[in-house]
């Protein structure tokens, strides 16, 4: 590795990451643990819960569309969802993030590198499947309903677990693709058009 | 060269070591590694959905493994804090369905504590108790990958940045009437002022990071030293097997993920 010269100063495409990019993709991956984070606090209030993995993307959207003009080298998103499973795994999430999230991740990845990191439909792609991670939070109660809602019974009692049961069975799951695409959309538009009007003006996209 | 890559990376000064950051061997206590081991233990045990009464002892076993390492470092207060809030979570859980109708509900806020206090409490002794420079160095006797290791060390030394900024940008904003009570209308516009300032000087804080870090030798093509000793000790078999306990009464008892 010859990083002893100065970096460039651009985003080069291709090759292999520098510790400049390493480091690009540390602070990228850190605001977005931070973003989805604070978006997850919202989910204290009912409504916000079930529709969390709409509001996700949302959040994201801006800094990830920008963390896409910094780094255009394979391996960037791939390292961002391993940290994020790391993190949320540390920070009260099921472990179950920690495979979910690498895996799409990298999927996401050959999809931005199909489109060489710059193609929009790739990226509004490669942006859904990212995105898509948020199942790892939701998987164990998905996998094992019953047993979570028994678990959960003797304090929530009856009345609640057939709520949440009739709500949750089966067309409940059917919405998260549903949520995630919408927030893609809004998302990445919002990113696109928050980096047009500030980060490309200011010289930092 | 190497102490001084690692330190670039690392948010406090290395000054005077607390007494349990390095043993007298120049160890630490416990080995960065030792500790993940014991937050992923502790991950399965409260994040089970296992309610058996084994299920719950194993959680209380598990806040207990904690407030010790809590009282390990000195911080009375917070051992007794999580350890109250838990036990408040396990009372209710046991008994708020004997109040009248909708009150029973309260209920589903002492699952709450007990699942995540213990967690919470354990990945904040983890982030509170190891040096920057002693997680870059367990990383790399793991034999990580620095593709790895770098964006990890990071966004550990970032966190802290971003609620410091968020607060400056929080406070100017403030100053200038900007939120829902005055101009701002949609919840997107509210985004996008909140979250644009920030990007900007956490970019232009990474960009000085890189400078630092590459001008003290980071991504040179020699292996690099540490300075900060890891390694195992009675203290790391002591915790490993000591929440290795719970996670082997939950199976026992029927592990459900």
């Amino acid at each position: 590795m010859s990083a002893t010269h100065q970096p460039p100063a651009t985003a080069t495409t291709g090759g292999r990451l520098t510790v400049k990019d390493l480091i690009t993709v540390g602070v990228f991956s850190a605001f977005y643990i931070v973003a989805f984070y604070v978006a997850g606090m919202l989910g204290i209030i009912p409504i916000f819960m079930v529709l969390l993995a709409l509001m996700c993307p949302i959040v994201g959207g801006i800094p990830f569309m920008l963390y896409l003009t910094r780094v255009k080298k394979f391996g960037m998103v791939t390292i961002t969802g391993l940290l994020v499973g790391l993190v949320m795994t540390g920070g009260g999430h099921s472990w179950q993030s920690l495979i979910i999230a690498p895996l799409v991740a990298f999927l996401a990845d050959l999809i931005f590198r199909a489109g060489n990191y710059s193609s929009w439909k790739h990226t509004l792609a490669g942006y859904f499947v990212f995105s898509l991670w948020i199942f790892g939070p939701y998987l164990p109660m998905m996998l094992n309903l019953d047993a979570y809602l028994a678990a959960i019974e003797p304090a929530y009692g009856t009345e609640y677990v057939t709520t949440v049961k009739s709500l949750m069975q089966s067309w409940f799951w059917f919405t998260i693709p549903v949520q995630v695409a919408v927030g893609t959309l809004i998302g990445a538009y919002l990113g696109r058009g928050v980096l047009r009007k500030h980060f490309e003006r200011a010289g930092i996209a | 060269m190497s102490l001084a890559s690692v330190s670039a990376l690392s948010t406090t000064a290395v000054s005077t070591p607390a007494p349990w950051l390095n043993g007298r061997s120049g160890r630490a206590w416990l080995d960065p590694r030792t500790k993940a081991f014991a937050l992923i233990a502790i991950n399965v045990v409260t994040l089970s959905t296992n309610g058996s009464a084994t299920a719950w002892t194993a959680r209380s076993f598990a806040m207990g493994i904690v407030a010790v390492l809590w009282l390990s470092v000195g911080r009375v207060r917070t051992a007794l804090t999580t350890s109250l809030a838990f036990a408040v979570g396990l009372v209710l859980v046991q008994y708020a369905r004997l109040l009248p109708g909708q009150l029973a509900l309260i209920g589903g806020i002492g699952t709450l504590v007990v699942q995540f206090i213990p967690l919470v409490a354990m990945a904040s002794y983890l982030v509170y108790s190891t040096q920057v420079s002693e997680a870059v160095a367990a990383m790399e006797r793991m034999r990580l990958p620095r593709a790895v290791v770098i964006p990890f060390t990071v966004v550990l030394r970032f966190l802290p940045t971003i609620a410091q900024e968020h607060r400056s940008i929080s406070d100017a904003m403030r100053m200038r009437g900007i939120g829902f009570g005055g101009r701002v209308r949609s919840p997107l516009a509210m985004l996008e002022y909140r979250v644009v300032p920030l990007l900007v000087s956490l970019v232009r804080i990474g960009d000085e990071l890189t400078v630092s870090a590459l001008t003290r030798g980071l991504g040179g093509s020699r292996t690099r030293t540490h300075v900060s000793r890891t390694g195992f000790g009675w203290r790391d078999a002591l915790l490993a097997v000591a929440v290795l306990i719970p996670v082997v009464a939950l199976l026992g008892g029927g592990w459900r993920a």
